[in-house]
């Protein structure tokens, strides 16, 4: 389903990253561990599509990106690879729904609003659809980042420190969601984090060591 | 979500921002739009007063003088000729028709003044009720002159001394209404027309109080000549003719109204390079609004790359916040333009010079929304490339 082969990756001549060889299978979940500098956030972005590995090949659902260029890459992205990183992002100007809508649109899909209203549902935000961002709370605000990635049914799901600046029931709480939201889409799971109330939950882990020592 | 919806909802995110760009345009737009109709109005007047008159003869002055009071009622007269004088070109080769002219006196501010019924074909002007003057003290009432007083066929009033409302009165000489003409659009819409005749037997009578006066040609006087050549080729050498070898002066209408027109260009150069400032000064602060926009959103930019928009798509995005922006200031530009262009009209229709309004149109008022958009584009291309360029990657690590 997803699989790395060979990655490395340099910034300004220094290696930041090198992964032999990586592998996940469809509904997988893994943890992406290590000490900020170890290169989990490169790991995170060439998984996502947005940075290309000066070495190495990724491939996910049979597809290589290396081979995507430009729009195709875009389009791949929006269809195939949700994210939620550690600042939510959401846009502000337009509503919760309008948010939905328009990662549907961006992905080359026509909006379909019946899809998104029940993604809300799901996550128990759906009072809110006519909200904007700013007037959510953190929990709902999460949650609506959460529906952001989902709502293409990607093949991957990602998250970038999901959990740190939330107490131990909201953290617990965001887990499960994305858990569950990777679930209900048959997506693979892959969390970066150095939280250690995540990683009694996940067994499988990818440790990243910090290369310049 | 559409492009449009997405753009949109950014500029009303940030409205007094927005607000305060396209006041900006609008105002310099407005002021080019109030220009445009102003001096495309004047030009219009001047030339359509003008159409039809080869040359004004009348007596020695500024020739400026002679044009703006006998074409366009605006001005003093410089003073009479003698009928005789007058007389004399009647029969010369060159000339096709003249048309005299007698002022003097006004009724409420409008003119009285004494011609023939040649002057109303030169304005194509026709009667709307009754008929025109056949006897002394008969009068022909322009559209507005009826409009503005009220007078109806039948009705008397009396002249007053001098072109402006007030003076002493001709009591002794009250004009009878015996005609009212549709309107044309030009200055005898604001005249009150009578036989020459009229004139002098008004002031014939008034005199008598003071002097006796002769009722010869001898003694009798018009204030000026209006003619038409028999040939665009008569121009120069007849003007100079007059001009040198008697009493009286020529003018060219084209040519005093073409100065005139420098004159008053002057100023109208003077606004539109304001207008221009201004203009220049909303394409600045809307590409500085739309940098830090840019700056602001660039991490909203590259969520968006992740959810599969194209770089395109930013650039676009982008730049039709500016072409927004900019549409939307041409357009309350315009409106606003026309308004202040039909205030000033109503202004003007008070002090009775010239009819102004500012529902009409002219065609650089299109290549106008053009230059907006232009601007709203220029102003906003630097930054729709910066979209255009954001590294997705880079910008999210950067948070």
């Amino acid at each position: 389903m997803i699989e790395l082969n060979n990655i490395r990756h340099r910034y300004n001549g220094c290696v930041v990253l090198d992964l032999p060889r990586f592998q996940l299978s469809a509904g997988e979940e893994c943890l992406i561990l290590g000490s900020s500098g170890s290169g989990k956030t490169t790991l995170l972005h060439i998984l996502a599509g947005i940075l290309k590995p000066r070495e190495g090949e990724v491939m996910i659902g049979g597809t290589s990106l290396n081979e995507m260029n430009g729009t195709a890459l875009d389009r791949f992205r929006g269809q195939n690879i949700g994210i939620v990183l550690q600042k939510l992002h959401l846009i502000a100007p337009i509503s919760v729904l309008q948010n939905l809508l328009l990662a549907q649109t961006l992905s080359g899909r026509s909006p379909d609003e019946g899809a998104a209203m029940k993604l809300l549902e799901n996550l128990g935000i759906v009072a809110q659809s006519k909200s904007k961002p700013t007037q959510l709370s953190h929990g709902q605000a999460q949650r609506l980042a959460i529906a952001r990635a989902v709502i293409n049914q990607p093949k991957l799901l990602i998250a970038d420190e999901p959990t740190s600046n939330l107490d131990d029931k909201h953290a617990e709480e965001a887990l499960q969601l994305l858990r569950s939201q990777a679930h209900a889409c048959g997506a693979a799971l892959v969390l970066a984090t150095h939280d250690a109330r995540v990683k009694g939950h996940i067994a499988r882990r990818l440790e990243l060591r910090s290369m310049s020592s | 979500m559409s492009l449009l919806q997405l753009a949109l909802a950014y500029l009303r995110h940030r409205a007094l921002n927005t607000f305060l760009n396209v006041i900006l345009l609008a105002l310099g737009v407005a002021m080019i739009v109030v220009l445009l109709l102003f001096s495309a109005q004047v030009e219009d007047r001047l030339t359509r007063d003008s159409r039809g008159i080869d040359m004004v003869v009348g007596a020695k002055g500024s020739p400026l003088q002679l044009i703006l009071s006998s074409i366009y009622q605006i001005d003093m007269p410089t003073g009479n000729i003698p009928l005789a004088d007058a007389k004399k070109l009647q029969s010369h080769p060159m000339i096709k028709t003249i048309v005299p002219l007698a002022l003097g006196d006004a009724f409420r501010g409008f003119r009285i003044i004494g011609t023939e019924p040649s002057y109303l074909t030169l304005y194509e002007a026709k009667l709307a009720q009754g008929e025109l003057w056949s006897k002394p003290l008969d009068a022909a009432l322009g559209a507005a002159v009826a409009k503005k007083t009220g007078l109806k066929l039948g009705d008397t009033f009396t002249g007053a001394h001098g072109l402006g409302a007030g003076g002493g009165e001709h009591q002794a000489a009250p004009f009878t209404v015996v005609g009212i003409l549709a309107e044309t659009g030009s200055v005898a819409d604001r005249l009150v027309l009578t036989g020459i005749d009229s004139v002098w037997k008004m002031h014939a009578n008034h005199d008598a109080a003071h002097e006796k006066k002769q009722e010869t040609d001898d003694g009798k006087e018009v204030t000026s000549l209006l003619i038409q050549y028999r040939s665009p080729l008569a121009g120069v050498s007849l003007l100079r003719e007059i001009n040198s070898q008697s009493a009286m002066q020529a003018a060219s209408p084209a040519f005093e109204t073409a100065r005139l027109l420098t004159l008053v260009g002057f100023g109208v150069e003077t606004l539109r390079a304001f207008a221009i400032v201004l203009m220049a000064s909303a394409l600045l602060s809307m590409f500085i609004a739309l940098t830090n926009a840019l700056d602001e959103r660039r991490y909203d930019l590259a969520i968006m790359r992740t959810l599969g928009a194209r770089n395109g798509w930013l650039f676009a995005l982008v730049l039709l916040q500016g072409v927004l922006l900019a549409s939307l200031g041409a357009l309350i530009g315009i409106a606003f333009g026309h308004l202040a262009a039909q205030g000033l009209g109503m202004w003007f229709n008070i002090t009775q010079q010239m009819a102004f309004t500012g529902f009409t149109w002219v065609k650089e008022e299109f290549w106008l929304v053009a230059l907006a958009i232009g601007v709203g584009i220029v102003a906003a291309i630097l930054p729709a490339i910066g979209a255009y360029r954001t590294d997705i990657a880079k910008t999210l690590a950067k948070e």
